[in-house]
């Protein structure tokens, strides 16, 4: 009988033991899990900083005056800046009016529900769908004239834009529609519902609801929403080569001509790359930088403006 | 007195339900706009990746497998090098991304989680033709130095293929995986995690077996979103993949020299194709088949997501 009680006493001494031991060794696992995670936030941090600092160290010494100013594309980047802001403000032209108009749709007004599921099928699709493949499908439909298909006596042909900047914008558009869409749906979503509920109670319409009320509320989402869109425009390199060309002529660089074709900054640093020159590396590196710093500021600015919009006049933080 | 302003009253209501109306249907067609759009692509490139089949009679089994179509390669080289490079790609970037996504929601100080998390997202800010340069200045030299060291032969590779690529991808994919990872952890309801705690779990092993698989169906949707990134990108791939007719694998283990991957995958071959071509042609025809292809991954992996997600517990 003693003997059997030293025993138990024994297996219960030993299953502390044991049990001890599996604590000290889970706190262990634990340090090293701590351990691991911290690292890799401090390598994903130091990855971006030497990305940034990386681009900007070599791309430093051939920015000067003229590489701005020269619209010719041995010396500067003038007319490649140029056709950047300008690609972006008319596709912005083409994407507001649709993306918001949508955003609306589906935020307020949708109530069939088998239309907003194929919408939003629709969307993620396309906010998935390759960009080299928006630009194949901008070459067929903008740019070419050729006879696409034919469904009995219907014949259809591409529009014929050329490799132009209506093209490159209208590529630019349909590749980022869903994106403005989705951002934009987000900032309307989060304007709270007794705002609309206060509105639609003292007797204003929907419409008047949503122009009037929601709309100036989610303002500083929608300006953040139409940035994010503006850094991924200013990005796009695949779908602007089938769609807006290149265009290197002098001549061209600061003509609003429509049907020219529009070199932007991010297709520069390609076709600097591909198609190489005695210096074309120095303006390649010049080039990322300036393309860099410009997403990285529109970023950036995006959310601090977002911020800040937030705080002054939805009174509400983020 | 009100039945001097009542007709003015009436008038107004009147034309604010008509604006009401206009508004709705306004908004209504910029919706059915943007289906149009994604129809009309379908449509469109449809019609032109079908011509393979139908006036090139080339059969789905040729085109495919077949070594003896698109210059002598087959599309299998471009199949195999697409999925070759989302799993290499994926290996990279999933442990990565979810590690942060459980430094920022578990370990991180509110405020260092917050810049951690704006660093992540400015990386999907950086645009595809930057991250292809960085591939050629850094990454291609890195793998070169790293694999010819193992092999002990300096002039092994150069650099260029699917393991460049691979790496290249896995930080382009990383804000999507991490960004949907975090917002499905913090979905998790506190009490799963003091539960956990609670019952003398240390911090690693709640993150293991409790909010992992709590969140498992948001990270593979991330997962799944990135998987999509990773087939459609062209430029950053185009730059470093290096562009050699062999299947990643099976060619190189036959040659003995799995690790130096030159290869192809679907985009890069449209990319370099697509500006060479007559207005017509068999061979035009293929990109365009593969360029539906394309579409309809996308397509297909959208609904895969979009299923898990509906499955998800916390939202």
């Amino acid at each position: 009988m003693s003997a059997s009680s030293i025993a138990t006493t024994k297996t219960v001494e030993a299953r502390a033991k044991i049990a001890a031991n599996r604590r000290a060794r889970a706190r262990i696992y634990d340090r090293i899990a701590t351990g691991t995670l911290w690292g890799l936030a401090g390598f994903i941090t130091l990855v971006f900083l030497y990305i940034v600092t990386y681009i900007i160290s070599k791309g430093l010494p051939y920015i000067s005056r003229d590489f701005f100013t020269s619209g010719n594309p041995a010396i500067g980047i003038a007319a490649q800046l140029f056709n950047t802001f300008y690609l972006l403000i008319l596709s912005l032209l083409i994407m507001i009016p649709i993306g918001i108009g949508a955003a609306i749709y589906t935020s307020e007004y949708a109530q069939n529900q088998r239309f907003l599921r194929i919408l939003r099928f629709a969307v993620e699709t396309l906010t998935s769908a390759p960009s080299l493949l928006i630009g194949l499908f901008g070459f067929l439909f903008f740019v070419a004239n050729i006879k696409i298909f034919s469904v009995g006596p219907i014949t259809v042909h591409g529009m014929g834009l050329q490799f132009s900047r209506i093209s490159g914008a209208l590529a630019l558009a349909v590749l980022n529609v869903p994106w403005l869409l989705r951002t934009s749906e987000d900032a309307l979503r989060a304007v709270p519902g007794a705002l609309r509920e206060a509105s639609l109670a003292a007797g204003a319409t929907k419409w008047q609801t949503t122009l009037r009320v929601v709309i100036p509320a989610a303002i500083p989402g929608l300006v953040t929403s139409i940035l994010i869109t503006s850094g991924r425009v200013i990005g796009e390199t695949a779908a602007l080569i089938f769609t807006a060309g290149a265009g290197g002529s002098v001549k061209d660089a600061f003509n609003l001509g429509l049907n020219r074709p529009g070199e932007t900054l991010a297709y520069h640093a390609y076709s600097l790359y591909s198609e190489p020159s005695t210096n074309s590396e120095g303006l390649r590196a010049g080039t990322s930088l300036v393309l860099i710093v410009l997403v990285l500021v529109i970023n950036i600015s995006a959310r601090v403006l977002g911020n800040f919009l937030n705080n002054r006049f939805a009174g509400r933080r983020a | 007195m009100a039945s001097v302003s009542l007709p003015k009253q009436r008038k107004a209501r009147t034309s604010s339900k008509v604006w009401d109306r206009a508004g709705n249907i306004g908004v209504l067609i910029m919706g059915s706009i943007v289906v149009l759009i994604v129809a009309t692509i379908f449509i469109f490139v449809g019609s032109q990746a079908f011509q393979t089949f139908t006036v090139d009679h080339i059969s789905p089994g040729t085109f495919f497998f077949s070594k003896d179509w698109l210059y002598s390669q087959g599309t299998l080289v471009l199949t195999a090098g697409s999925i070759s490079l989302v799993l290499l790609g994926l290996l990279i970037a999933v442990p990565l991304s979810v590690g942060i996504a459980f430094f920022i929601t578990e370990l991180a100080p509110p405020w260092l989680g917050r810049i951690l998390r704006s660093i992540v997202e400015l990386f999907l800010g950086i645009p595809s033709i930057i991250f292809g340069l960085l591939g050629v200045a850094i990454v291609i030299p890195l793998v070169k130095n790293l694999i010819n060291s193992v092999a002990g032969d300096k002039y092994f590779t150069t650099g260029d293929g699917i393991f460049a690529a691979a790496f290249i991808v896995a930080f382009m994919v990383l804000p999507t995986i991490t960004t949907i990872s975090v917002d499905s952890i913090a979905a998790i309801p506190r009490e799963l995690r003091e539960g956990s705690l609670a019952l003398g779990a240390t911090r690693w092993q709640t993150i293991l077996k409790t909010l992992l698989p709590a969140s498992l169906s948001g990270i593979m949707t991330g997962v799944i979103l990135g998987a999509a990134r990773i087939i459609g990108e062209t430029i950053a791939v185009a730059l470093v993949i290096g562009g050699s007719p062999q299947i990643f694998g099976i060619d190189h283990l036959k040659n003995g020299q799995l690790f130096i991957g030159t290869t192809s995958v679907m985009t890069t071959q449209i990319f370099h194709d697509f500006p060479n071509q007559a207005t017509s042609g068999p061979i035009l025809d293929s990109l365009w088949t593969l360029s539906f292809l394309l579409l309809s991954i996308s397509a297909v992996l959208v609904f895969v997501s979009r299923a898990i997600t509906s499955r998800s517990v916390y939202k």
